[in-house]
């Protein structure tokens, strides 16, 4: 059968995002996400007719998804939303850095009459866990108590790490209504809010989950967490502040290891700044300053909708008017929808960021470059771009999980942020990395000010410590090092390696979600949680380290409490056990 | 007499294990029960050594101690930290940082070994049959250079992965197979060589020493310039048949480019471009 | 449960006790006359022959908030090795030397005696954040000063001579961040850094594009200051900070608000005075400045600052005065972070090695302790490191030791740069300050400048029961001599006694509690249609929103209000 080679990338898109809360067991999400997109002259060689059935095959694994036809062209490069997809066939490897390698993985691609697993399937017949009883939970409608509706205006937006706060939410009988200023990834969070809802805490007896009361719960949780040898407390980054803050002191008082999400996005930053420092700003210095803004391995028009308008290529700022006054730059191996909106797109081999940062630090400085061409890239761009950047008055690099995903991982943003402090010789540069959920940055703030160390933090003998890539949530669980797991607002079972997933799912896992997520389905405990953002208020930092407010829209369903609270309670009760 | 200690694992491990307490000169003066009461961690656990593993005696030749580690170590991390003396055999794969920050002395590793091997490592040897992980020779993140790889040799007969030797001031680590990205990676003096392929970026940002790549190198920098062809090359009084590119560099790190970069001509076939370069430079 | 401290010596300068053995009472977390304690029913603490004094209070010391945060995750080495484990029901973990974490920050201070802290620059937009790290800081109260000197909204209306406008803006923005006072950081240079400019700013240049000058900055804000009736000066990180010559701006910065002085009452706070001490022309001529900084402040009663002593090994410089920081690390050439926040300041962060045959070091390291001891009001001059920048705090009992003791100063002399030595006038200094005098730079001069000291900073009936007691008997110490013994019994109180709880015993943390956090607050109402005015500025300039940027009171553990205007 004729198969390609092909260069694998996986990544966010609108539709993972969205699908996020519409709940993963729907028909949208497997639309949306068991997808690989395919350039058309790459589906015409293969001989597959647009939403055809390949299958993907790498090092690490195979799977069968629908191929689609990309929008731009991006010969020879594979794209499959991150999700337990393509989970089955990237790089669990990290290379002693936490983040398994998610793009720029060698793949072939072949056309299939094989069907595509389901979700169910995956987690039965991949996964081992028995599905069949999840159970369907309906929050009632309530009475209708009035037709009158509130406005609450300011809103900030817990979806994406730009954390717009200026969102305009109605809210009838106890519901978000409508909601306008969000993107679409906002307004979906926000409307879905009340689907795939946990109403109930379970515990699973006998491998089925069952329906038991909170306390039983907490007390089981407590169990398996003041029990374990070596207990990972893991996610993060969809929580407030608040809780994040008594995360920490779990995992200190059961001596675990605390890991936020951060270990399968942004960690690489983190070692690099550990190694450079940094040179940063927060996002309305570029809105009203920047006049060349570049972005580097990132596509914020599928990540973070609002980027562009609200503080990047297109915001109103003092200096930089409009997009006018602005030049755009988008450097990635694909030509995403951000590229289209650039005035230069370059296009970069992939795993080869950390060379194109070398020849463009190098063409500042006025070194020689022997070779005609670096990373794919003709060394006459290179200058090109190099010149714009020493004229530029106010320049930024945003960055995302383009270059903190491939070979090289932490040390291309080393060479970014040294890049951007060398340009600072010349005129003024900042580099601010692209960061996806949330409050990410919250979880890496409070952990760096309670423990010294942003994310893969390890409590075993009493104090803490850091080591990603061995220490890291990715690592442990590549290596079946933990013997238990807490898991709070996150979905490792979706977005995890498989072979990081397999080892979770052999031990015992407490997770704590507002919804029915992947993770849950697999857990041993699940206890529902308040919506952080949506039922409980709190505090979240934004992708620039600002912190913003969370509001409080509605309440939650009855009985539910904050992720604080539970937390808080788990604590009390593991207290007594040891 | 000497004393050859033999520990095998009681029953499989199912936690990271720390036990930086097993190395030679802290088994010299004890007695095989006070051997076992020694403090290891299995995760949070305070546990004796004898807990978790069984350990034997056997009188030896000669003046030496040795640790013969038998089995699955392969979630021990801290073997032999530190040590300065005597001899660590591991018949079996071990965890990360074994004879980290390790000052005398020879490691044998029949298996695989960990990520972090030799760490910091100051004098020894250190021999792998297998293959290693990653930061190999490398001091921890964030710090100064004079905490890397200050002597010793590190021989890995398999595989190694990321960074191998990063910021190395002296010694010797050679690879016998294939490594992953950045090998020799800020390296300001000592010997790196990869006898198999490496996945690229070899040497970034070295400011002396030598990175040797017998097998295909990937792309080179660009901050490295081209020197010359040379037939063979020197590593630790090996010598190593070439022809190899010799490449100077890095010139982001040190304007004089003082490392030195050998490349394989033979299997690096498009590298050809770089040799009109020797020829009209007249470098 | 009530306690009596027995027989002490005790050092309270604001109420002139030097060294008396007297009993101190404590009830309900004050301190009440001994007679009214029953002492059969309180616990009682034998302090015959031992030292009592107030907790030790802080005025400034980086120890909360984004620039710490950062300085924290950049610097893992420093983490790696010093650390403090958990004590289950005790205390906390926490790890580092030069950027501790928070907890570990309140264990550290409270060791050694002291009970309050001052983190002295927060950007208000980011001010959030720095609450939540000092609600996560035990064992001490403390507070937090506001970036303004370059916040484009205040100076837009400055510029424009709406000075009403001006004064009501300081007055929200305090509300607003929960914060105690004005901090002025190389006034204006932010504003110019936004382009990569501002090295160098001196008092009298203009700054683009306000065509105002850091005079106009220092002498407005000092003069609301007074209107508003704060409780603490201005606090003022002076222009050309670490410029050789800059003595002389520094004197510039210190006159330029003598004529605003009110009955002689201070007016100006010059903070980590060292830096903006020094004479020369370049740094291979440097030299101290410190003699005409001191005859200014003996002859002017307007002026207090603090010292910000250095001291020989690694530091973490961080600084608000972000173009002087890149300076510096032209020099360290390590690591660097820069950060700027949007029409409010900037900051940098750059790793440092103070050495001891280094001769500008040498130079630094004698400016701190010669401000100290040419002092002839030492109510005005207050021992800072400017933690971390020159030192940890955990050096105050080495340079408590230092002030106390000739000998000791000659000791390190001998290991010092003989060129920077010559350079000074330390080596020539014969003054040893008391315990008196060392409770006044330490705790009562701090709550006086700070304007709490009707609570804080003495042991008088009615005051916060903050109490620290060191193991030094004065009769049997000979303090000069036994300069050791001075540093290390200061490094581990005997007890420290926090709103009237043991918390420290022999130098060990015994109990966790947490104190409060000040903040302002104003009687006078915020004119609405500044609000209006507001929100459309904030619109323009910020990238969240007015209400969102208003800092909710119930986000802070122990918040208290001390109400001023």
């Amino acid at each position: 059968m004729a198969g390609l080679n092909l260069v694998l990338v996986t990544g966010r898109s609108l539709s993972q995002g969205e699908g996020l809360d519409i709940g993963k067991t729907t028909k949208d999400y497997f639309e949306g996400v068991a997808i690989i997109e395919l350039d058309g002259e790459d589906l015409e060689a293969l001989g597959v007719v647009e939403g055809g059935k390949v299958k993907v095959e790498t090092e690490y694994g195979s799977i069968v998804v629908r191929a689609i036809k990309s929008r731009r062209k991006h010969k020879g490069i594979a794209f499959m939303p991150m999700g337990p997809w393509a989970s089955l066939v990237i790089d669990p490897n990290t290379y002693g850095s936490g983040m398994p390698t998610l793009k720029g993985i060698k793949a072939r691609i072949l056309p299939t009459d094989e069907k595509i697993p389901g979700i169910k399937e995956i987690l039965e017949r991949i996964y081992n866990i028995r599905v069949k009883e999840i159970p369907k939970e309906t929050l009632s409608e309530g009475e209708s108590v009035s037709t009158a509706s509130r406005v609450i205006d300011n809103v900030a937006c817990s979806f994406c790490g730009c954390l717009c706060d200026d969102l305009e939410v109605e809210v009838r009988n106890n519901r978000v209504v409508k909601v306008r200023k969000a993107c679409s990834l906002g307004s979906s969070k926000l409307l879905h809010s009340r689907e795939n809802r946990i109403l109930n805490p379970y515990v699973r007896e006998n491998g089925v989950l069952v329906r038991v009361d909170l306390r039983s719960a907490v007390k089981k949780a407590a169990e398996i967490l003041a029990n374990a040898k070596y207990p990972l407390l893991y996610g993060w980054s969809n929580t407030s502040v608040e809780a994040i803050r008594v995360g920490v002191e779990l995992a200190e008082y059961i001596g675990g290891v605390f890991d936020n999400t951060s270990v399968i996005c942004h960690g690489p930053t983190i070692q690099a700044v550990q190694e450079a420092g940094f040179v940063t700003s927060t996002l309305g210095k570029v809105k009203n300053y920047a006049d060349l803004i570049i972005y580097w391995g990132c596509n914020p028009l599928n990540a973070h909708p609002r980027h562009l308008a609200r503080y990047s290529a297109f915001a109103k700022g003092i200096y930089a008017k409009s997009r006018r006054d602005r030049k755009i730059v988008v450097i990635d191996v694909r030509e995403t929808d951000t590229a289209k909106v650039a005035d230069l797109f370059i296009k970069v081999k992939p795993n080869s960021d950390y060379e194109l940062a070398t020849a463009l630090r190098m063409a500042i400085r006025g070194y020689d470059i022997e070779s005609g061409k670096v990373a794919g890239v003709n060394v006459e761009k290179i200058r090109e771009l190099a010149e714009m950047m020493v004229s530029a008055k106010f320049g930024v690099i945003f960055y995302g999980l383009g270059l903190t995903m491939t070979q090289g991982k932490g040390r291309n943003i080393e060479e970014l942020i040294r890049l951007a402090q060398d340009l600072n010789e010349w005129t003024k540069f900042v580099a601010i990395p692209m960061r996806g959920h949330y409050n990410v940055v919250g979880a890496n703030q409070v952990s760096t000010w309670t423990t010294g160390y942003a994310f893969s933090v390890d409590f075993r003998r009493g104090y803490p410590r850091y080591n990603p890539g061995v220490t890291s949530a990715t690592d442990l669980l590549n290596n079946g090092d933990v013997d238990a797991a807490l898991i709070v607002a996150s979905d490792p079972v979706a977005h995890m390696p498989a072979k990081a997933v397999e080892n979770l799912v052999k031990i015992p896992v407490v997770t704590l979600d507002p919804k029915w997520s992947l993770t849950a389905v697999a857990s041993t405990v699940v206890i529902p949680v308040a919506m952080t953002g949506v039922e409980v208020g709190g505090t979240a930092y934004r992708m620039d380290k600002v912190p913003i407010r969370l509001k409080k829209l509605v309440e939650p369903p009855p009985g539910i409490l904050s992720d604080e609270d539970v937390l808080r309670m788990i604590l009390e009760e593991v207290k007594k056990l040891r | 007499m000497g004393r050859r200690f033999i520990v095998t694992p009681k029953e499989d491990l199912t936690v990271l294990v720390e036990a930086e307490r097993i190395k030679p000169e802290i088994f010299a003066g004890k007695t095989l029960d006070e051997i076992r009461e020694l403090i290891v961690y299995e995760g949070n656990r305070r546990r004796k050594l004898g807990e978790l593993f069984n350990i034997q005696e056997e009188k030896v030749e000669g003046e030496e101690i040795s640790i013969v580690l038998r089995g699955d170590f392969s979630k021990v991390s801290r073997i032999g930290e530190e040590m300065g003396t005597g001899e660590i055999i591991i018949d079996g794969n071990c965890g990360s940082f074994l004879g980290y920050k390790m000052k005398g002395g020879k490691i044998i590793v029949k298996g695989d070994a960990g990520s972090w091997l030799g760490a910091e490592m100051r004098k020894g040897t250190i021999e792998v049959y297998g293959n290693a992980g990653d930061h190999v020779g490398a001091p921890l993140r964030g710090l100064k250079k004079n905490r890397a790889m200050r002597g010793g040799m590190i021989i890995i007969h398999g595989d190694a992965g990321t960074e191998v030797g990063a910021y190395m001031v002296k010694g010797t680590i050679i690879v016998e197979g294939n490594c992953s990205v950045l090998p020799g990676l800020k390296m300001s003096g000592g010997t790196v060589l990869i006898m198999g392929d490496c996945m690229g970026k070899a040497g970034a940002r070295m400011s002396g020493g030598k990175v040797i790549i017998c097998g295909k190198a990937g792309e080179i920098l660009p901050s490295f310039y081209i020197d010359s062809i040379v037939p063979s090359v020197k590593a630790k009084g090996r010598k190593i048949e070439g022809p190899f590119y010799l490449f100077l560099g890095d010139v982001l790190e040190n304007a004089s480019c003082s490392g030195r970069l050998f490349v394989s001509v033979n299997n690096n076939p498009e590298l050809k471009v770089y040799e009109e370069l020797i020829e009209s430079g007249g470098t | 449960m009530d306690l009596l401290i027995k027989n002490g010596f005790v050092y309270d300068p604001i109420n002139g006790v030097n060294g008396e053995v007297l009993d101190i009472g404590v009830r309900g977390g004050k301190i009440v006359d001994p007679s009214e304690v029953d002492p059969r029913e309180a616990k009682v603490i034998d302090a015959r022959g031992k030292v009592v004094m107030p907790g030790g209070i802080d005025i400034h010391t980086h120890i909360a908030g984004p620039k710490v945060n950062t300085g924290r995750l950049m610097m893992p080495s420093d983490h790696y090795f010093s650390f403090m484990k958990f004590e289950k029901g005790v205390h906390r973990s926490g790890t580092g030397k030069y950027t501790p974490s928070t907890f570990l920050t309140g264990y550290r201070y409270a060791r050694m005696g002291w009970t309050m802290a001052v983190e002295p620059a927060t950007p208000p937009l980011k001010t959030l954040h720095t609450h939540e790290e000092l609600d996560d800081t035990p064992m001490i109260d403390k507070l937090c000063f506001l970036l303004l000197d370059s916040n484009r909204i205040l100076l837009d209306y400055l510029s424009q001579g709406d000075l009403d406008r001006f004064r009501t803006l300081i007055v929200w923005f305090l509300e607003a961040t929960k914060s105690y006072a004005v901090k002025l950081v190389d006034p204006g240079v932010a504003i110019s850094w936004s382009w990569g400019r501002g090295y160098g700013l001196d008092i009298d240049d203009e700054i683009e594009p306000y065509g105002i000058t850091p005079r106009d900055i220092i002498t407005s804000f000092c003069r609301v200051n007074q209107e508003l009736k704060l409780p603490h000066t201005i606090h003022v990180h002076c222009n050309r900070l670490g410029i050789p010559g800059n003595y002389e701006t520094t004197l510039k910065t210190m006159k330029s608000t003598s004529h605003l002085s009110v009955g002689g009452e201070v007016n100006i706070h010059i903070t980590h005075a060292q830096y903006n001490s020094y004479s020369g022309e370049s740094w291979f001529d440097l030299g101290s400045g410190s003699e005409e900084i001191a005859k200014y402040v003996n002859n002017h009663a307007h002026v207090s600052l603090d010292i910000g002593q250095i001291d020989f090994g690694t530091a973490i410089t961080m600084t608000a005065d972000a173009p002087f920081e890149y300076a510096l690390f032209h020099l360290s050439r390590w690591k660097w972070g820069g950060a700027e926040v949007e029409n409010e300041a900037a900051s940098g962060i750059v790793p440092f090695k103070y050495r001891k045959r280094n001769f500008v070091n040498t130079i630094q390291w004698c400016i701190g302790l010669e401000l100290t001891l040419l002092s002839k009001d030492l109510w005005r001059v207050i021992l800072t490191t400017d933690h971390p920048n020159g030192a940890p705090f955990t050096r105050y009992p080495k340079i408590i030791a230092l002030l106390m003791s000739k000998n000791y100063r000659e000791e390190i002399f001998k290991k010092l740069s003989r060129r920077g030595l010559k350079k000074s006038i330390l080596p020539s200094i014969d003054r040893e300050l008391t315990l008196y005098d060392i409770a006044i730079i330490t705790r009562a001069a701090p709550a006086r400048l700070l304007g709490i000291d009707n609570f804080k900073g003495h042991l008088g009936v009615g005051a916060d029961a903050d109490v620290a007691i060191y193991d030094i008997d004065p009769e049997k110490i000979d303090l000069s001599r036994d300069y050791m013994k001075i540093k290390e019994r200061f490094s581990r109180a005997l007890y420290t006694i926090k709103g009237g709880e043991i918390v420290v015993k022999g130098g060990e943390i015994v109990k966790e509690v947490y104190g409060t956090t000040y903040a302002v607050k104003f009687r006078e109402e915020i004119d609405k249609s500044l609000l209006k005015e507001l929100e459309e500025k904030f619109r323009e300039y910020y990238t969240i929103s007015l209400s969102n940027y208003w800092i909710p009171e119930e986000g802070i553990r122990h918040l208290r209000y001390i109400y001023c205007g």
